[in-house]
C-alpha cells in the first residue's frame, strides 16, 4: 500500500534522510523509532507530499503528489495544525468539503470519541495543546484514509485520548489500513505494531518483524537502546 | 560560580548575538545592505535638500507628527499591555530565573535592561525618513538620532508603565476596567483637542492640526506627550522646556520603578501568559508568518463556512477568517495602514495623487505577506487536500482580492474627497491597488515555487521585494513609453496608472501560470 524507494531529502548540505526505503502493506502497523534528529518527521513529511525529495514515494501504486494519491492518505502531524478562527466543527466542516465527503455523521462520532463534541463551537486559539492535537487527528481521520500517517501523536493528550487513539490504531489495522506512526514512546506501541524501523543519522539502523511466539528475541526496547547507545558508544571512540 | 548571575546572563547573550554574525555570514549581508540602503537615504536627502526649488514646511508640523506618532505607539502597546500584561519575559526567563533564589528585584532590572536593547531595535525604521525629513523640514542627523532614541524610550516606557498598570489591576475585572476607561479618556483628550482646532480652521487643516499637536492637551499625556514635548523642545532650540518636560519623565519613571521594585505584588504570575503568547507569536515569526491578530477571546458569532465543495471551500474558509477577525474585511493592521494613508493625502493635498497611490502601495506589500495564502501555506492542509495544485492556488488566492477591494475603496474614497479628486480617477487607482496585491502576491509564489521553504527567512523578504520591483518594471517601463507618445485616455494620471494595471495584471497572471504547481513543489514550512 506504502512503498517508499530509496529516498533522499537533504537540507543544503546536511541530509535528513539517506537513501530510505520501506513499505507497508494493507493492515500493517509500522513504527519509525529514533533519537531526536534522526530524520523520522523529514521521511513522514515526505511521505505526506509537504517536503521535496529525491527517490520514490508510491501510495496504492500512485505517485504519492498525485491527486489520487492525495485521497488515500491521512497525515496527522507533530505540531497540531489547527486554524486558529475555525471553531472545532467548522475544522470538519472545512475537511468534508474539502474532501468531496457525504455528511454521514462521521464527523460527530469522531469528535464524540475523542471527547470533543461538547466544544464544537470552541475557536482552534481557545483549544489547549491536547484537544488541538485531538482535533488533528479526527480531521485526519475524517476522510477515512487507508495509509495514515503519524507523527508523535501520542504528545500532549490525556489517557482517555491516549486509550481511544491506541484502540482507534488496532481499528485501522483491522480494517486493512496502513499505518505509520513515528514515535518516542517505545512502550506506547509495544501492543500492537507488525514492523519497526529503528533510524539513526537519517538511514534506518534496524528493522525488526513483531512475530508472535518468538522466544530468545530482544524486546524492541533492547533493540533500540542497544543500537542508539552503541552508536553513542562509537561516536564517542 | 561566584559573580553576578544576571549580569552574566546579558554578558553572555550580547556576546552570542554578536558571535552569530560571524558564524553565519550573510546576516553581515543584510547589515551592509541596510547601512547601504541608510546612506542611500542619507545622500537622497542631501541632494534633495540642495535642490533650488526647495520650500521648507513649519517644524511645529513635524513636531506634532513626533507627538501623535508617539502618542500612538504608546497607546496601542499600553493597551495590548493592558490586556495580556505585556512582558519583557522570554519563557526562558520564566523557566530559569522565576524559579531561582534571585531576588525578583534583581530579575526586573534583568528585563529592563533587556527591553532597553530590543526597543532600540524597533525605532530603527525612523532614520530611513532621513530624506523626506531633511528635505521638508531641514532636520539634521542629530536631529533625526534624537527622534530616533526617544521613539525608542516612548517603546520602553509603554511596555514599563503596561506592567506597572497591570500588575494593579490584573486581579479584578472591575479594576481593570476602571484603567481602562481612565486610559480611554486620556486618549480621548488629546483627540478631541484636534479634533475642535480642525472644526474651528476648517481652511486650514494643516496647520490646525500642527497647532493641535503642539497644544497642552497633547503634551501632558503621560512619557508620549513628555518625550514628545522634550524631543520638539530640542528641535525648536527652546531647551528650558525640554529640560522640563524630561525632568516629569524622569521623575514618574524612577516613581513608577521604585513602586514597582518596592511592590510586595508578585509580578512573576502576571507575565507568565503574555510570556507565553510571546513564545508562539515569535514561533510564527520563524515560520515566516505573523500569528493572527486575534483577541485572547473571539466572538464566534454565525458558525459554520457554509459553501464551497474541493478547492473552492478554501476561499469561503478564508471569508469566514476574515469575518471573524473584523466585521468589515479588513484585519486591524489594514484599517490602521488605512488611517496612516489618509493621513498622509492631508499632508501632500496639493502633490498630485502620485506620492499617495506609491505610498498605499508600499503599505499593501506588507498586508499581502501576511495575507491568508500564506498562512495557509503553514498548515498541511492545502498540500493534503485531493484537488489539482493550480485551482487550490488560485481558490486559496481568490480571499486577497474581495479584501483589498474593500481596503483601497476605504483607502481612495476619503482620499477623493480629501485631494479633490474626479471619481473615474478614484475607481483608477482602486482598481490598479487590487492588481497590484496580484503583483505581491504573484512574487510571493513565484519564490516559493523556486525556492521552496529553504531560504533563509531574511533572505525571503529581501527577495520578495527584489522580486517585486521587477515586476512592476514592465508597467513603469510602459507608462514612460506611452507618455513620450502623447497618447492620454481621460488624463495623465490615468493613463499611466492604467498602463501599470494593464502590465501589472499581464505579469502576474503569465507568473501564476507558470507557478501554478506551486503546491507541487512547496514545502511546508
Amino acid at each position: 500500500m506504502l512503498q517508499v524507494e530509496q529516498v533522499t531529502k537533504k537540507y543544503g548540505k546536511l541530509t535528513a534522510n539517506r537513501d530510505i526505503s520501506f513499505t507497508v502493506d494493507e493492515g500493517q502497523i509500522a513504527v519509525l523509532l529514533g533519537p531526536n534528529g534522526a530524520g523520522k518527521s523529514t521521511i513522514i513529511k515526505c511521505i505526506s507530499g509537504l517536503l521535496r525529495f529525491g527517490g520514490k514515494i508510491l501510495i496504492n501504486g500512485n505517485d504519492n503528489k498525485s491527486v489520487d494519491a492525495k485521497r488515500l492518505i491521512g497525515y496527522v502531524p507533530e505540531i497540531p495544525a489547527v486554524y486558529e478562527l475555525l471553531t472545532i466543527s467548522e475544522h470538519m466542516e472545512f475537511i468534508r468539503r474539502a474532501y468531496r465527503l457525504e455528511d454521514d455523521g462521521y464527523d460527530k462520532y469522531l469528535l464524540e470519541r475523542f471527547e470533543l463534541w461538547d466544544k464544537k463551537d470552541k475557536p482552534g486559539k481557545e483549544l489547549s495543546k491536547g484537544m488541538q492535537q485531538k482535533l488533528s487527528i479526527c480531521c485526519t481521520l475524517l476522510h477515512r484514509p487507508r495509509v495514515i500517517i503519524f507523527d508523535e501523536p501520542m504528545v500532549g493528550l490525556d489517557p482517555h485520548a491516549i486509550k481511544e487513539l491506541k484502540k482507534m490504531f488496532v481499528e485501522l489495522k483491522q480494517q486493512g489500513c496502513a499505518v505509520l506512526i513515528s514515535t518516542h514512546m517505545i512502550d506506547s506501541v509495544e501492543n500492537y505494531w507488525d514492523v519497526a524501523h529503528i533510524m539513526i543519522n537519517g538511514s534506518f539502523a534496524a528493522t525488526k518483524y513483531n512475530i508472535s511466539g518468538e522466544s530468545g528475541e530482544k524486546s524492541l526496547e533492547e533493540l533500540f537502546f542497544e543500537i542508539t547507545e552503541g552508536e553513542k558508544a562509537g561516536a564517542a571512540e | 560560580m561566584k559573580g553576578n548571575a544576571l549580569g552574566y546572563l546579558l554578558r553572555t547573550k550580547m556576546r552570542n548575538q554578536l558571535l552569530s554574525f560571524f558564524k553565519k555570514p550573510i546576516r553581515i549581508v543584510y547589515v551592509v545592505i541596510v547601512l547601504g540602503l541608510l546612506a542611500m537615504t542619507f545622500i537622497g536627502g542631501k541632494s534633495g535638500a540642495a535642490e533650488p526649488d526647495r520650500k521648507l514646511r513649519d517644524i511645529s508640523e513635524l513636531t506634532a507628527g513626533i507627538n501623535a506618532l508617539f502618542i500612538l505607539i504608546f497607546s496601542t502597546t499600553f493597551n495590548s499591555g493592558l490586556k495580556n500584561g505585556g512582558t519583557f519575559f522570554k519563557m526562558s526567563d520564566v523557566n530559569f530565573l522565576f524559579p531561582s533564589p534571585l531576588s525578583k528585584r534583581s530579575v526586573l532590572f534583568y528585563a529592563l535592561v533587556q527591553q532597553m536593547w530590543s526597543s532600540l531595535l524597533i525605532g530603527i525604521f525612523i532614520l530611513f525618513q532621513y530624506s523626506a525629513l531633511h528635505i521638508n523640514y531641514n532636520l539634521s542627523a542629530l536631529g533625526l538620532i534624537l527622534i530616533f532614541l526617544t521613539y525608542s524610550l516612548v517603546t520602553f516606557l509603554s511596555q514599563t508603565f503596561a506592567m506597572f498598570v497591570y500588575t494593579y489591576v490584573s486581579d479584578s475585572d472591575k479594576k481593570r476596567n476602571i484603567a481602562k476607561i481612565i486610559f480611554y479618556a486620556v486618549i480621548l483628550l488629546p483627540i478631541s483637542y484636534a479634533g475642535l482646532q480642525v472644526l474651528q480652521n476648517k481652511s486650514a487643516i494643516i496647520p490646525a492640526l500642527a497647532k493641535a499637536g503642539n497644544g497642552l492637551p497633547v503634551l501632558v499625556f503621560p512619557f508620549a506627550g513628555w518625550l514628545g514635548g522634550f524631543t520638539g523642545g530640542i528641535l525648536k532650540g527652546e531647551y528650558l522646556e525640554a529640560a522640563v518636560y524630561l525632568a516629569v519623565c524622569a521623575v514618574a519613571f524612577f516613581v513608577m520603578l521604585t513602586a514597582m521594585s518596592r511592590s510586595k505584588r508578585d509580578y512573576y504570575e502576571d507575565v507568565i501568559a503574555s510570556a507565553e503568547s510571546i513564545q508562539s507569536i515569535t514561533g510564527a515569526a520563524k515560520d515566516g508568518v505573523a500569528p493572527e491578530s486575534a483577541p485572547r477571546h473571539i466572538k464566534v458569532g454565525r458558525t459554520g463556512i457554509g459553501r464551497g465543495e474541493g478547492s473552492s471551500v478554501l476561499f469561503f474558509k478564508h471569508l469566514l477568517e476574515n469575518r471573524r477577525l473584523s466585521k468589515i474585511m479588513v484585519s486591524p493592521m489594514s484599517i490602521m495602514f488605512t488611517l496612516i494613508s489618509i493621513g498622509f493625502s492631508l499632508f501632500i493635498k496639493d502633490g498630485g495623487i502620485f506620492p499617495v497611490f506609491a505610498f498605499s502601495i508600499y503599505i499593501m506589500i506588507f498586508s499581502v505577506a501576511v495575507g491568508r495564502f500564506n498562512r495557509e501555506l503553514t498548515k498541511p492542509y492545502i498540500y493534503l487536500i485531493p484537488e489539482p495544485p493550480m485551482k487550490k492556488m488560485i481558490y486559496a488566492l481568490a480571499e486577497t482580492f474581495p479584501t483589498q477591494l474593500v481596503e483601497s475603496s476605504l483607502i481612495f474614497i476619503p482620499i477623493s474627497v480629501i485631494m479633490g479628486i474626479d471619481f473615474t480617477l478614484c475607481i483608477v487607482c482602486i482598481v490598479a491597488r487590487v492588481a497590484f496585491s496580484a503583483v505581491f502576491l504573484s512574487a510571493g509564489i513565484a519564490i516559493e515555487r523556486i525556492w521552496g521553504g529553504s531560504l533563509p527567512k531574511l533572505a525571503g523578504v529581501f527577495l520578495y521585494f527584489l522580486v517585486d520591483i521587477l515586476m512592476v518594471l514592465p508597467g513603469a517601463g510602459l507608462a514612460y513609453l506611452v507618455s513620450l507618445t502623447g497618447f492620454q485616455i481621460i488624463s495623465s494620471d490615468i493613463t499611466a496608472i492604467l498602463c501599470l494595471t494593464v502590465s501589472n495584471i499581464l505579469v502576474s497572471l503569465l507568473v501564476l501560470y507558470l507557478c501554478r504547481n506551486v503546491l507541487q513543489y512547496a514545502e511546508v514550512n
